[in-house]
């Protein structure tokens, strides 16, 4: 399968600005499809049934949060593990590492959501069984969905995802008398989703393969990777789960909803997604080619001279594509400013709601610009940098949103990624890659044991 | 780093005076122009500097506009905020555009330094290939008729007089290989003594073995290169080439290449000489027999040689002086009586002695020291001085 960078280059190549607009929307859909239609799945829920019921929303909402927060867990060490098998040509591998990754998401999700239903059991069995499925079918979507992603089949994703929604949307329309009917037809299109990502990952991967646990037992040589998805997620979310127990609303026993904040936050979030498209545009047309090409000139023994002009080249790629994405993130930051005044009118009707948004506009901006530097990081494979940011992050969120978030809310979630982004800023160069990629190398020697032996005496 | 900081103050200098202009005189620059002089520095630095100072600009550029809303104390409507949306996406999307074009430029730069650096490669490789087609030349010509016209000149050698002969071999080789200065070496007990060559000999007319490495590794393994052993040099004097004269077991000498054009040093020139010293080899192992025996046939029971002898080889020694400027030096010395077998052993294998009077207790010897220049014929005096004391006088 010809990659995703090869379609964008190839239409950019052409200097059209109908293709190279195409190539936009082609990013975007890549990176944020799923989101994208989840979110106007969503929308079009809320202002189409006027009682949508209060479980429904905490289970949709509830379900989505959380299993990212346990997919994106082990998501990096994943992406890692499975880079490594495609790298290693050992395909065969790849479905048995599914097959052990889902055996474990099953679980912790079965636990999570079982655990939550026993400590609020005011529910029926119809509404337990439901809850818990939609979250353990979300949960394996996304456990799909980064297998997919691995092999850059994005389309077939989003296919997957518009006809999952599409037949959710048709559904709620007859099951709309009954008491759980928009969860059962919510809960049919993911099955509907599940079904064809199934049949995708099948096709990608083939059926045989014993269960591998070998990514788990590959986090001894990437000891940091599963910790920066854990705390790079739990960082994202920690400020909503401190805005529920300030603002939230119980809209069912155990779910929480916070309008005036997750709304604004929601909003924001929707201006990272230019960031996000050209990131996977930029990175794909032209860093990822220079990256390549830099390390195989390393791996081929070429001269110095040779991987000192690669190397150029690729600072060259890098500090472009990062200017181009802070710019563009700044740009789309004041439109979103200068629109805040109308959407206060016209959405949130609220200072509050609008001075979130704000704050949030800022912060998820400064998180799309972390969330760069953080995969560029790893792409350089400089991991304990990437972790110590994480750390930062999700301490100085964890702290100033419960400081901040009674006087200004949402201020807590800003600072503490403009802080990851200024550390990574500060600490992040590729000026001495050569240096550090030479010194990274093993040095060939054997390893030695040194034996003591003492004779005589006692 | 200056030039950036520099733009970025003149940025924030331009919007913030503008502002103050703005909001002294109250004219509301934001609100009440359909086309806001803001727009234009923005569009300007759009146009005209990078992405980072457009950033800069950019961030004035919003925070002027917020401050205006507010110390002015404005409402700004519908239409000015989607105007102030169009002008930054408008600037943005020029400041990409000429960004993209910037970096290309930057890459093509990269391109063409990739591009000279193989320039320079291409050029080290036809220096390369120069020489190898000037080594496959001179193959060409040496297995061609180079040789065979060289071996026809080498067989006229004057092999009646070794030495001579040895001389014109060594101008023949150099002359047909361009070898400037090359010179043969005696090998006896560890030393190596001048007997042939062109030039003043860098080694010296005499050298003892250890005192070169190319030297001596070329007589273990018959021929070596100053490249072969240049991790071991020192500080001695080193040949370019030395080609070992004779068998691993039974060494003549060495032919040692002083001065040479590098590009020759190679391969087909190692073979070629190793090749020509065994042919001359050849020659000068039977020549050594011949010579030997009319050495001994001329020879009196004193070790000295008879009148004749003397003479004919003082003759080819002139001779040789006067061709190639081969020194050799006569001493005459007084030995006593009983002391002349001694004499004998003190000179060497070359040297020609004759007995020219008698006088009272001393024989008088007149001696054709060979090889030997006039700083030689002082050393030797001094030393036969110290061995002999009062049983030497001079004639």
């Amino acid at each position: 399968m010809a990659g995703i960078g090869f379609k964008l280059r190839r239409m950019m190549r052409k200097e059209s600005i109908v293709l190279d607009l195409a190539a936009v929307l082609y990013s975007v859909l890549v990176t944020s499809g799923p989101w994208i239609i989840s979110s106007a799945y969503l929308f079009w829920i809320l202002s189409t049934f006027k009682n949508v019921p209060g479980f429904f929303l905490g289970v949709v909402t509830y379900s989505f949060i959380f299993s990212m927060m346990i997919v994106g867990a082990f998501s990096f060490l994943l992406t890692r593990h499975l880079a490594d098998l495609l790298f290693l040509k050992k395909y065969e591998e790849i479905f048995g590492t599914y097959k052990a990754s889902l055996f474990i998401t099953f679980l912790i999700s079965l636990s999570v959501s079982g655990i939550f239903f026993i400590v609020n059991n005011s529910y029926t069995a119809e509404e337990i069984i439901l809850g818990m499925y939609t979250f353990l079918a979300v949960s394996i979507i996304w456990l799909d969905v980064v297998f997919l992603e691995v092999v850059e089949n994005y389309l077939g994703v989003i296919v997957s995802f518009l006809v999952g929604f599409s037949g959710a949307v048709i559904l709620s329309f007859i099951l709309e008398n009954r008491e759980t009917g928009l969860l059962i037809s919510f809960d049919i299109g993911v099955l509907i989703i599940l079904f064809m990502l199934s049949l995708l990952l099948f096709k990608s991967f083939g059926t045989k393969g014993e269960a591998s646990f070998e990514f788990i037992r590959s986090s001894k040589k990437y000891p940091e990777n599963p910790f920066i998805g854990i705390f790079y997620y739990t960082a994202v979310w920690v400020d909503d789960l401190i805005a529920w127990g300030f603002y939230g609303k119980e809209i069912a026993p155990g779910f929480y909803f916070a309008k005036e904040y997750d709304m604004p936050m929601f909003l924001a979030y929707i201006f990272i997604i230019p960031t996000l498209a050209l990131f996977v545009l930029l990175i794909e047309t032209e860093f990822y080619s220079d990256y390549k090409k830099f390390y195989l000139n390393i791996m081929s023994n070429k001269r110095l001279q040779d991987i000192e002009i690669q190397h150029r080249r690729l600072r060259a790629s890098l500090t472009y594509s990062l200017k181009v994405i802070w710019v563009t993130q700044l740009v789309v930051f004041v439109i979103g400013m200068l629109i805040s005044p109308l959407l206060n009118v016209y959405i949130f009707k609220s200072d509050v709601a609008t001075f979130v948004f704000r704050t949030g506009l800022f912060g998820s901006s400064m998180n799309a610009i972390f969330l760069t530097y953080l995969l560029i990081v790893l792409y350089f494979d400089y991991r304990n940098l990437a972790l110590k940011a994480t750390i930062i992050t999700l301490i100085a969120n964890a702290t100033l949103s419960y400081v901040t978030m009674k006087t200004s809310p949402g201020m807590g979630f800003a600072i503490s990624f403009a802080v990851g982004v200024v550390y990574f800023v500060i600490h992040f160069s590729i000026k001495n890659l050569l240096y550090l990629t030479f010194s990274k190398q093993s040095s060939g020697l054997e390893k030695t044991v040194v034996i003591t032996k003492k004779f005589g005496g006692k | 780093m200056k030039k950036r900081i520099f733009s970025t103050l003149e940025v924030v200098s331009i919007f913030v005076l503008m502002f103050i202009l703005d909001w002294r005189f109250k004219l509301k620059g934001y609100t009440n122009f359909t086309f806001s002089l803001y727009w234009v520095f923005l569009l300007f630095y759009a146009v005209r500097s990078d992405l980072g100072v457009f950033f800069s600009a950019l961030v004035t550029y919003s925070v002027v506009f917020f401050l205006d809303i507010k110390v002015g104390n404005l409402t700004a409507d519908k239409v000015t905020l989607l105007s102030n949306v169009i002008a930054t996406a408008t600037s943005a999307v020029i400041a990409l555009i000429n960004e993209s074009k910037v970096h290309f430029i930057d890459k093509l730069k990269i391109s063409n330094m990739e591009k000279d650096k193989e320039i320079d490669r291409l050029k080290e490789k036809i220096e390369n290939q120069k020489i190898i087609i000037k080594e496959l030349r001179d193959r060409l010509f040496f297995e061609g008729e180079g040789i065979s016209y060289l071996f026809a000149r080498l067989r006229d050698l004057p092999i009646d007089n070794p030495k001579e002969m040895l001389q014109r071999f060594i101008e023949i080789i150099s002359e047909f290989f361009g070898i400037p200065k090359l010179s043969i070496y005696r090998f006896n007990n560890g030393f190596y003594r001048f007997i042939a060559g062109k030039g003043e000999p860098i080694m010296g007319y005499t050298f003892k073995d250890e005192e070169s490495i190319v030297v001596k590794r070329a007589m273990e393994e018959g021929v070596a290169k100053i490249t072969d052993v240049i991790a071991e040099v020192g500080e001695n004097i080193e040949p370019w080439l030395a080609v070992r004269i004779g068998e691993k077991e039974k060494k003549y000498g060495v032919l040692i290449v002083e001065e040479i054009d590098p590009s020759k040093l190679s391969m087909p020139y190692e073979k070629y000489l190793s090749s020509i010293s065994a042919w001359i080899y050849g020659i000068l192992d039977r020549l050594e027999d011949y010579n030997e025996e009319i050495r001994k046939k001329h020879m009196l029971p004193d070790g000295s040689y008879d009148e004749e002898y003397f003479k004919q080889i003082e003759e080819k020694y002139k001779e040789l002086y006067e061709k190639y400027r081969i020194p050799y030096s006569m001493i005459c010395v007084c030995i006593k009586k009983g002391r002349e077998k001694e004499f004998m052993k003190f000179l060497r294998q070359d040297d020609v002695p004759t007995l020219i009077k008698e006088l009272d207790e001393f024989l008088c010897y007149k001696t054709l020291l060979s090889t030997c220049n006039k700083q030689g014929k002082k050393a030797v005096l001094t030393r036969l001085k110290v061995r002999f004391g009062e049983d030497i006088k001079n004639c």
